[in-house]
């Protein structure tokens, strides 16, 4: 087989991987498919014969720009999918091609479009047999591409390439070009499995210390949370994306764990058993808890959370939390709406909380009743407790709903009792008497019990919550710095109709003189560049990566929209698939860059290569180091001219040797290759 | 235009690069300091074309012709160019025989190898035009009959540029038809030494012996043709030719005969050099000595040398790589 068949052949086989892979995506009907492997079998015999059809550039172009018509109003009429689009616009063009392979561009231009073909597969498909298609890809460009140069470079030298085809295109070359192929197959798909670009970002920082904290175990005695009220470490950063703190003056709980039962001296968790939350299709796990009055559609506050290793596998969210997302195996949750990573992490970890806000949770307005439906382990108390349900009683006395009973005592507590880390102790029965009657001071777990227990006297379902306050806001980096002073604990009670609602009797920090002394400015931003360098870098993810690409697609679709005009579009179904369209809105801005390079590819060849195409390399070479030295040849200088110019032997010698090359048609002898190359290292080394 | 297909053997080129360095050699006895002046009268030479030499008296023009003519073993004339000499004296005259009753072509000064038309320019356009046929068909015509010339045939003609008065400038159609101008130039101090000191007579052109026989020559004409230039080097003449067309300060460009002679010197050239092949310096030399006095400069550029116009429109130009 003489060479040219052998150069078709393999560029054929190229086309052809290029329409299988097209075919794996499904877009094009296989009615189409058939006919269009039938014209490209056609051509392929054409070409065999050389009987290829003459036609003029001028009527592929017109033909090419018909196409890319057609395909802009399938775009915009039909299908409205770019990516469908893109691929029935490929296989056009890359058929119409096939009958026009002249010049060895033509050749370039088609593995280009094989390429893109390829890529578009990539994005369109999900099937195995698509890895199928990529090794048989990887074989044939090589192939291709390796005779392609080759045929470049005889064509140069213009000499006979018959003869070379036959020592060159044996059994040989094609193993060892199928054994390439394996290879790069076999480094490509370890890559893809070793690099965990999908659910892990690069570097999972690991930290040598946990940071110990209180009130998140399954028990929590009073007094646990006190002395860390003033430890200044922070516990998590907390960004708020579409949060405006001036539009919801809200207070934020970052909710930890509940408590629902209370001996008197300790609060326990009596439904500690956890179970994995369901995931849905967004990725996000769903609480498992009895919140169900909320309706999820009100408005919903996201927070991204940074969360330092702290000692407990619990995730904190602001309350109420319905979910959570993140790079997590698995999240398991209890009853009482919490969740829990399986096992408490060692590293930074970095995750999105959902929320409905507490305000918004209020402002519904509870039944009066609960008709027998209250939940009856909320309403456990100690014995001997008769002075607490008095004054409960009293307090709430001439309240009817079990909301305004509860804003009742909260508000009760609030203004009668003094805050204070140092409660001292008291002649009361037990911890709650005590801080009700004798002390009337302490801090939020004093307050939290007190009302928490008063509550359940009175019939009204309720439980003790541990977690942190917002903290201090970073306006370097818009996100909220939580410390571990400030763990806080309040109280939920159980609202018929409508669940859980957020309680918290304590005086805040402002009212009580216990503001914690500012953060100095530079520590803020210190910090602000620290939390930045983990949000970013660190932690980078597939999931931000998607949130580029959705903000992306955004911008993309809006700006579209306003081109387009508005009647049509409504007019019109969206058809294709979310997931298609993400995967594209990828591929896009790839294809762009890719389309990019290869332009100026093609540029850099026609303005430098394709104007002197038959400059050997060496001398090239020589050229371009002596450019680098500032010895730049002129336009208009001969290259002889040049070289007594820079006035050096070796660059006068390599001159000869070029003219003898370029101008003289002679093919340099080994003595004169090895000649150049003395002459080149000499040059390089003066 | 490309004879890659007849390259050169190498061994055929050794032995003519031989015979022109001797021939070179020959001519550096007499004309010290100007190898390449030798180098492009040789280009002439065997490029078949004619040599115009314009430069002021005693500067070696004349020493220059008659050394090329001795140095072949062919014959030579030399024609004063004076204003009243008449065609005939240059073409040759038919005379009536009286012993044969017939009438005789007797030819005139042309019929020879290398003729040395001294001062050209001091002779009436009638008589100037007289040459044209000579040099352009290489073959006389007197009274309907016409008398070829012998080969190898070179017109080497001289003028002086200074002399106004009493001169009729060479018209361009016969300016055309020279393949070059050149311009010898004053020697440098070093050769000018030589020569002030070489014993009388060294210098004359007498006294060197032929190295050249007519049909070595012939076989180097020939050879020329088979000098490979390649089509980047086709292209960049017509560049070159091209520019002299379009540039404001040139009245007239380069005719398509003046592109075919460049084409032919840069072989030519080649050859002298030793080369089997052209390359872009051939050119880019040679373009001013062939194209220098085929362009007519425009009223504003006449004040600056045309040489130095050419050289400038060359170097503007981009050199193939």
């Amino acid at each position: 087989m003489r060479f040219s068949t052998y150069f078709i052949l393999i560029s054929y086989l190229m086309a052809g991987t290029g329409l299988l892979a097209v075919s794996l995506t499904g877009i094009i009907s296989p009615a189409f498919l058939i006919a269009i492997s039938g014209i490209a079998v056609l051509s392929f015999f054409l070409s065999i014969q050389d009987k290829a059809l003459h036609i003029s550039r001028l009527v592929w172009n017109g033909l090419a720009i018909i196409i890319l018509a057609a395909g802009l109003a399938d775009y915009l009429l039909v299908s409205r999918s770019l990516i469908e689009v893109s691929v029935r616009f490929l296989t056009i063009l890359m058929v119409a091609k096939l009958f026009d392979l002249r010049t060895n561009r033509d050749y370039a231009a088609l593995y280009i479009l094989t390429f893109f073909q390829l890529l578009a597969a990539s994005a369109a498909t999900v099937n195995l047999s698509f890895l199928f298609v990529l090794a048989l890809y990887i074989l044939t460009g090589i192939w291709a591409l390796t005779l392609f140069t080759l045929k470049k470079d005889w064509e140069e030298k213009a000499s006979p390439h018959k003869e070379m085809a036959k020592n060159i295109l044996g059994p040989s070359f094609f193993l060892a070009t199928a054994g390439l192929a394996l290879l790069s197959l076999i480094i490509t798909l370890s890559l893809f499995f070793v690099i965990p670009r999908m659910e892990v970002g690069f570097f999972s920082q690991q930290t040598a210390d946990t940071i110990r904290v209180s009130g998140f175990s399954d028990k929590i005695d009073l007094g646990d949370i006190g002395p860390i009220k003033l430890d200044p470490t922070i516990v998590m950063r907390v960004e708020l994306p579409g949060y405006k703190a001036s539009a919801a003056p809200i207070r934020l709980y970052f909710r930890g764990i509940a408590f629902d039962a209370y001996n008197g001296a300790q609060w326990r968790q009596t439904m500690k058993e956890l179970a994995p939350l369901q995931r849905n299709q967004e990725g996000i796990w769903r609480a498992a808890s009895d919140n169900q009055g909320y309706a999820t559609s009100s408005a919903i506050l996201t927070q991204n959370i940074l969360l330092e290793p702290i000692e407990t596998n619990v995730l904190f969210a602001a309350s109420n939390g319905i979910g959570v997302s993140g790079n997590f195996r698995m999240i398991m949750g209890d009853r009482m709406g919490s969740f829990y990573l399986p096992a408490p992490s060692y590293s930074r970890i970095e995750y999105t909380a959902y929320s409905i806000l507490p305000s918004l949770a209020a402002s519904v307005k509870p039944k009066e009743g609960y008709h027998g439906k209250a939940p009856r382990q909320y309403l456990q108390v100690p014995t001997g407790l008769e002075n607490i349900y008095n004054l409960a009683r009293d307090i709430t006395a001439g309240r009817k709903t079990p909301f305004d009973k509860a804003a009742a005592i909260e508000g009760y507590l609030k203004k009668n009792y003094r805050y204070t880390l140092t409660p001292g102790k008291g002649a009361g029965k037990n911890p709650v008497e005590d801080f009700l009657f004798y002390t009337k001071a302490g801090y939020c777990e004093q307050y939290a019990t007190a009302m928490a227990v008063m509550l359940r006297t009175i019939g009204i379902p309720s439980r003790l919550v541990t977690g942190f306050l917002p903290g201090e806001w970073n306006n370097f980096g818009n996100y909220l710095i939580i410390r571990q002073r400030d763990a806080h604990s309040w109280v939920e009670a159980y609202m018929p109709g409508t669940g859980w609602a957020t309680f918290d009797p304590t005086p805040s920090a402002e009212t009580v003189g216990g503001i914690p002394p500012a953060t100095p400015l530079i520590a803020l931003y210190i910090d602000s560049i620290r939390w930045r360098w983990n949000r970013y870098i660190i932690n980078y993810s597939f999931r931000d990566q998607l949130r580029l690409a959705r903000a992306l697609e955004e911008k993309g679709r809006s700006l579209l929209s306003s081109l387009r005009w508005s009647a049509l579009s409504r007019q019109l179904p969206n058809v294709g698939s979310r997931q298609k369209k993400l995967l594209f809105s990828f591929v896009a801005p790839i294809t762009f860059v890719l389309i990019l390079i290869a332009v100026m590819w093609i540029a850099r060849k026609s303005g430098d290569k394709a104007r002197w195409p038959r400059i050997p390399r060496f001398y090239k070479d020589a050229l371009t180091f002596l450019a680098k030295k500032g010895k730049i040849k002129r336009p208009g200088e001969t290259a002889l001219e040049f070289a007594k110019m820079v006035n050096r032997e070796e660059v006068m010698a390599l001159t000869d040797i070029y003219y003898h090359v370029r101008f003289g048609g002679y093919e340099p002898t080994d003595a004169e290759k090895a000649q150049i190359e003395a002459y080149v290292t000499t040059m390089r080394r003066a | 235009m490309n004879c890659s297909d007849t390259i050169l053997p190498m061994e055929e080129t050794i032995h003519v690069s031989v015979k022109i360095a001797s021939l070179q050699k020959n001519l550096e006895k007499i004309i010290k300091g100007k190898p390449d002046v030798i180098k492009q009268a040789i280009t002439t030479l065997i490029a078949k074309g004619h040599l115009l030499i314009e430069d002021v008296p005693g500067i070696g023009k004349t020493t220059l012709a008659h050394g090329l003519a001795r140095s072949i073993n062919c014959t030579f004339q030399r024609i004063q160019f004076t204003s009243d000499l008449l065609p005939s004296d240059i073409t040759g005259v038919t005379i009536y025989n009286q012993e044969k009753h017939l009438f005789e072509f007797k030819p005139g000064p042309i019929f020879a190898h290398i003729i040395l038309a001294d001062e050209i320019n001091r002779t009436t356009p009638k008589t100037q035009s007289s040459l044209l046929e000579a040099m352009n068909d290489r073959q006389v015509s007197v009274d309907k009959t016409t008398h070829p010339l012998p080969e190898p045939f070179m017109v080497i003609a001289t003028q002086n540029p200074l002399e106004y008065e009493g001169t009729y400038p060479l018209p361009e159609s016969q300016l055309d038809r020279f393949m070059m101008r050149i311009r010898i130039g004053y020697p440098e101090r070093e050769a000018e030494k030589k020569i002030l000191l070489s014993p009388s007579g060294d210098l004359q052109p007498q006294h060197l012996a032929p190295v050249l026989s007519t049909d070595e020559v012939i076989l180097l004409q020939t050879m020329v043709d088979k000098i490979k230039v390649d089509d980047d080097l086709v292209n960049y003449i017509l560049a070159i030719v091209d520019a002299t067309r379009k540039s404001d300060r040139l009245r007239l460009g380069v005719s398509p005969r003046g592109a075919m002679m460049l084409y032919r010197a840069a072989q030519a050239f080649a050859l002298v050099d030793g080369r089997t092949y052209c390359i872009p310096d051939d050119i880019k030399m040679l373009s001013i000595s062939v194209f220098s006095h085929r362009v007519i400069q425009t009223a504003e550029g006449e004040t600056e040398d045309v040489e130095a116009h050419i050289q400038e429109i060359v170097e503007n130009i981009e050199a193939p790589l």
